[in-house]
Parts: structure tokens; C-alpha cells; sequence
């Protein structure tokens, strides 16, 4: 299991290295926004800090990101793991 | 955060500021890859994991994961307050560049920050700018080093400038209503006439749309708040344009193209050719469209100025993961800008003559700071009006935040793509929409606006708290974006102005040599008496 994390640190080293990284955000990015998923949680975020009596930030980040995870829409998610694949190929060839 | 005020400052300041430098130098944006990479990865100092989002300690080197507590035990180990960290999200969200103080345990935020993070941001933008045209250096105004302006604001009360006033229906003027409200809140239109560049009592125009626009504007930012009627504005109105009279309900967008009109006409200094009056300061572009002869590969441009674009809804579907059919406001945009198909028999080409087929694309050539939009709702069947009309109702799914970069001309164009500038020049964010609910005939408008990031809901006279999130659901007829960061040219008197200037020099002139005539005149009947 530790190979894992091991792998995990050098495909990601590798992927911010050659900027392939930065691509993959481009191109989700606009379609995340254009899905309205970027605009849903920015809405949730502040319907959730008005009903904070005690605004904390972290307390917003752990509600948003489940709640980001899980709202995640499927085609970016399916193009994202797609290019992910496509890119780990393309290394262990 | 008291510590904010008390800690922020010197070293801590300047290594902030060198974050956010560093932060825009580093994201490419995927592009110029082959160039190596001058810039080292950070890596967390706690747990060596390669950092995508780094959280910066602003006192000293370490920089470390969110995640698992790193940066926050490092700050309480070290006794350190602050780290920051540059959320860049793909460009399509200008971040706060967030600070976070490890004795409050929390994000905090102030008006210094924001400023350090502007200033600071646009600064290393502007470096890499390879600009043909120069731009002015970005920046803030600071009204207290100018002693004029000093004396200007003694003695002047400061009220609440918020606008949110509900206008009275006058007989089925909802679509005048909807469309002032838009213009009320439109933060270039509203600092104009705010600043008294338009005073209506100085004005000698008839019927002048400016000075409506001027006591709209006084009326709607006074400290009134009971529901206002824009009778004079109706009135100036029908006078002004014919077809606009009576009290039938006419079409928002119809009246929105023909107040722009009115009001340029009435500006001061406007011209028929690069006017530069506030309307076409704010909302004037340039579509570019390219025709390419499929024959010979001929391209003909032109370039048209617009007010707005028309976007077209008969779009084929797409459904979301729900099921439910969605079209998006980039999805109309990308309709817009395709190339299309030009027959033989609707092209002649002129370098190749005969006729062939070609294809004909549209791009943005020049961006407003104010971009508006209309989804053709209203469909006519046949060529008159009154003929059966059929209004779509399609929802569209519109952004709160828009990047028209992949709609301009140069990224259409497929080549300087590494000229095209900085990003935030491409950037727009929503402040209105207009709603229209019912059939053709017997509808209803009601709008929503933004003041900074209050998002409110007008119906008429009714004005309510509402939020992005109730706008964005709603169905757009129209909807108004305003750029992120407006970019200037270094200052040129307007032409008019220096015309003025230079009649009245030569009109001095020319004074001064009847006056030495006169004067020669004299002497030589003098002379001839003696």
C-alpha cells in the first residue's frame, strides 16, 4: 500500500512538472462553470455562512467539498478521468 | 481580525505581494509549454507532497498542504500568524488571494488585503502584457492627495447609494421598468451620471434623454424609498419615438436599442464614427465577420459595430445528468461564433468571381466593458409582426462569472494565440437579468440586479432581497455582464474638445490681426492729415 502513495506523489510531481496539470484544470474549469456547478456552490456556500452563528472557514470548507464532490457533474467527471487515463498510458508505456 | 491591522504590514506586506506575483508568473495556462520551466515546484514542508495549491507561511520559506493541518501546525509551532494561498481556478474565478490567521483560526479578510491583492496582481499582470497599444499603468484613485478634490468633499454628506427602488407601472410599462432598472444599476452608467456629467438644469436640449437619465438617477439614489414613477421619462419617450407610444405592452429589448439611441444623440461631443459618448463608452463592440471562399481561400472581413448580441435558442438540447434539457449561454455563444455554410448561389467571390460556395464566421473583435444579451424568444412566423407569434421558453443555464476569450477574433483566428493579453481583460461578471413570463401579447417583465453582492428581485414597484441563486434559475430574456477590471489608454483629449480649442485659437487670431488692420487704418489717416 505504501508503493501507492509512492506513485501517487511521483505521477503527481510529473503531472505539475511538465504543466499537464494546469491543461487538465483549463480544460474542466470552464466547463464546471459553465455546468453551473461552480455557481451552485458559491450559492450554498453563502446560504450556509448566513446561517452560521460562528463563521468559520473550515467548517465551510468540509460542508462545501463533500457537497462539491458529490454534485460533481458526470460528464466532467467522466472527461477528467478520461484524460487522467489517457495521460497514465501514455507514461507506463 | 485585529491582527490584520496590526500585523500585516513591512516584511510580512511584501512577501504577500510577492506571492501573488509569483502566482500569476507561474500559471501558463497550460500554453507555453515547450519553453522550460524557469519556476521550481513547492513542495509541502511537512509532508513532501508536490503542492498545486500551496499555502504560503507569509513569515518565513515554508509553504505546505491545507490538508491534514500542515500549514496550521507549522503557523502554531512557529509561532507564525499569517499564510495566504492562490486559489487561480482556471482563470474563470478572480480569487480574494485568501489569508489565514493562525490566532483567530480563521480566514479573515480586510479593505488593505483586498487592496494589496489588486494592486500587487495587476502589477504582474501589466509586466507580462506585450501591449501594441500602451495601456495606463493601473492605479487607485486616492481622492486626498489632490487638494481640489480635498476641498470638493468638505462639507459634502455621504448617503447610502444603493438604488433599490421599486418604479410604479404606469399602464403596462413593465418593459420600460425592467429595462431603467437595468441601466440604474449599471455601474459604468451609474457613476457618469452620479458624477454630474450631465446636469439637467445646465441642459438647453428639448426632450433630452440625458437629463431623464440624470433625474432618474436622482431620484432613484435619494434617500426616498417609496416606489418612484418615471412619467417624464415615458413622456420623452413617445415623443422621441413614434412607435414606442400608446400604452400597449412593447418589447423590452426594442425599447433598451432605441433609449440607447436616444441618449447617444444626446451626448455631448457623440459622432456617427468612433463616438465616444457614454452609451457607446459602455456598451459599444466590434463583430468581425470573416468570409472564406472555399474555392480560392480568399478571406473577406468586415467589421460591425454592435450594442449588443442576439443570440438564437433553437439549439439542439443537451440534457444534463437529471434528464433535464438545459442550453447554456457558452452553448448559444459557440452557435454565434461557428463558421457556416454559404451556398453558391448567396456568395461571389471576389477575387475568384464566379460564384462558389464559402463559409462565413462571426468573432469578437472588440469587447464592451458592458455586454448585454437577448435570446430571440419571440419567434414570427411569416414576415409581419402581427402574424401568430410563438414565444420559446427554453431555460437557459447563464454564468454568474464569463470569459469571452474563446469568442474573440484572435483566439478564433487560430494564430497570436500568445499575444491575446491578460486573462482578467476577457473576464465579465452578471449584475442583471431580465425575466419575461407569459405569452407575446399579455406577459409580464421582472428583473433582477446585482449591487455588489446583493442580488435583489424588481417587479414593478415591488423590490425584494433575492439571491444568485434564485436569478440564475429564473428563465433569461436579457441579461447584462460588466468586465471585471476595465483597462484604459493613456489620456487623449476628445476630439471635440481639441477642435473647440483650436476655433478659439484661431479665432483669437484672427481678432488680433483685424485689431493691428484697425490700428494701421488709423495711423495712415493720421498720417495722410498731417
Amino acid at each position: 500500500m505504501a508503493d501507492v502513495d509512492a506513485f501517487y506523489r511521483r505521477i503527481k510531481l510529473r503531472l505539475v512538472e511538465t504543466g499537464e496539470w494546469d491543461r487538465m484544470k483549463v480544460t474542466i474549469g470552464p466547463k464546471l462553470n459553465e455546468s453551473g456547478w461552480l455557481d451552485d456552490i458559491k450559492h450554498k456556500g453563502v446560504e450556509r455562512a448566513s446561517e452560521m452563528d460562528q463563521l468559520s472557514f473550515q467548517t465551510l470548507f468540509e460542508a462545501l467539498s463533500k457537497a462539491g464532490h458529490v454534485g460533481l457533474p458526470l460528464p466532467a467527471r467522466r472527461e477528467l478521468q478520461a484524460m487522467i487515463r489517457e495521460y497514465l498510458e501514455k507514461q507506463f508505456e | 481580525c485585529s491582527h490584520l491591522a496590526t500585523e500585516f504590514i513591512g516584511d510580512v506586506e511584501t512577501k504577500y505581494r510577492r506571492v501573488v506575483s509569483w502566482s500569476i508568473a507561474r500559471h501558463s495556462n497550460g500554453r507555453s509549454l515547450p519553453k522550460r520551466r524557469k519556476i521550481a515546484i513547492p513542495t509541502c514542508g511537512t509532508c513532501n507532497i508536490t503542492l498545486v495549491r500551496p499555502f504560503v507561511c507569509l513569515h518565513c520559506s515554508y509553504s505546505g498542504c491545507w490538508a491534514g493541518s500542515h500549514v496550521a501546525d507549522h503557523l502554531k509551532q512557529s509561532s507564525h500568524i499569517f499564510c495566504t494561498s492562490n486559489n487561480l481556478f482556471a482563470r474563470v474565478d478572480v480569487s480574494s488571494g485568501a489569508i489565514f490567521c493562525s490566532v483567530c483560526d480563521d480566514v479573515v479578510h480586510n479593505h488593505t488585503l483586498d487592496r494589496a491583492y489588486l494592486e500587487s496582481h495587476l502589477k504582474a499582470e501589466e509586466r507580462r502584457t506585450v501591449a501594441k497599444i500602451p495601456r495606463e499603468p493601473f492605479k487607485f484613485w486616492e481622492p486626498l492627495a489632490d487638494a481640489e478634490e480635498v476641498s470638493a468633499l468638505e462639507g459634502t454628506t455621504a448617503i447610502p447609494c444603493q438604488g433599490r427602488r421599486g418604479l410604479l407601472n404606469l399602464g403596462q410599462t413593465c418593459y420600460l421598468n425592467v429595462i431603467l432598472q437595468c441601466l440604474v444599476h449599471n455601474p459604468l452608467l451609474r457613476n457618469h451620471f452620479l458624477g454630474d456629467k450631465h446636469n439637467h438644469k445646465l441642459c438647453k436640449i428639448q426632450d433630452c434623454a440625458c437629463c431623464e437619465m440624470d433625474k432618474l438617477y436622482i431620484e432613484m439614489y435619494s434617500e426616498d424609498t417609496t416606489p418612484f414613477g418615471p412619467v417624464s421619462f415615458l413622456a420623452t419617450t413617445w415623443r422621441k419615438s413614434a412607435e414606442l407610444a400608446g400604452y400597449a405592452q412593447h418589447d423590452a429589448h426594442e425599447f433598451f436599442i432605441a433609449s440607447l439611441n436616444h441618449i447617444h444623440s444626446n451626448c455631448k461631443g457623440s459622432t456617427n464614427i468612433s463616438c465616444i459618448c457614454i452609451i457607446h463608452s459602455t456598451f459599444a463592440g466590434q463583430l468581425q465577420s470573416d468570409v472564406k471562399c472555399e474555392r480560392c481561400g480568399n478571406v473577406t472581413s468586415t467589421v460591425d459595430p454592435i450594442l449588443d448580441v442576439n443570440l438564437e435558442l433553437k439549439e439542439k438540447v443537451v440534457r444534463d445528468d437529471k434528464g433535464n434539457p438545459v442550453v447554456s449561454l457558452g452553448a448559444c455563444l459557440r452557435k454565434y461564433t461557428q463558421p457556416e455554410k454559404l451556398g453558391p448561389k448567396e456568395y461571389t467571390c471576389s477575387k475568384c468571381g464566379k460564384g462558389s460556395s464559402a463559409s462565413k464566421r462571426l468573432s469578437f473583435r472588440k469587447l464592451p466593458p458592458v455586454l448585454s444579451f437577448q435570446f430571440k424568444r419571440f419567434e414570427h412566423k411569416g414576415s409581419d409582426k402581427s402574424a401568430s407569434a410563438r414565444k420559446l421558453d427554453t431555460p437557459v443555464r447563464i454564468p454568474a462569472n464569463l470569459d469571452m476569450m474563446p469568442f474573440t477574433t484572435m483566439s478564433v483566428k487560430d494564430n497570436d494565440k500568445e499575444n491575446t493579453g491578460p486573462p482578467i481583460m476577457y473576464q465579465y461578471e452578471l449584475f442583471a437579468v431580465i425575466n419575461h413570463e407569459g405569452q407575446m401579447d399579455n406577459g409580464h417583465y421582472t428583473n433582477f440586479a446585482r449591487f455588489d453582492s446583493g442580488w435583489y428581485r424588481f417587479d414593478d414597484d415591488k423590490v425584494t432581497h433575492s439571491s444568485l441563486g434564485a436569478c440564475l434559475k429564473s428563465t433569461p430574456y436579457m441579461c447584462f455582464y460588466v468586465k471585471k477590471h476595465l483597462e484604459y489608454k493613456p489620456h487623449m483629449t476628445p476630439t471635440y474638445i481639441r477642435t473647440r480649442e483650436t476655433e478659439a485659437v484661431r479665432e483669437r487670431a484672427l481678432e488680433q490681426e483685424k485689431e493691428a488692420a484697425r490700428q494701421k487704418e488709423l495711423d495712415d489717416a493720421l498720417l495722410a492729415t498731417v
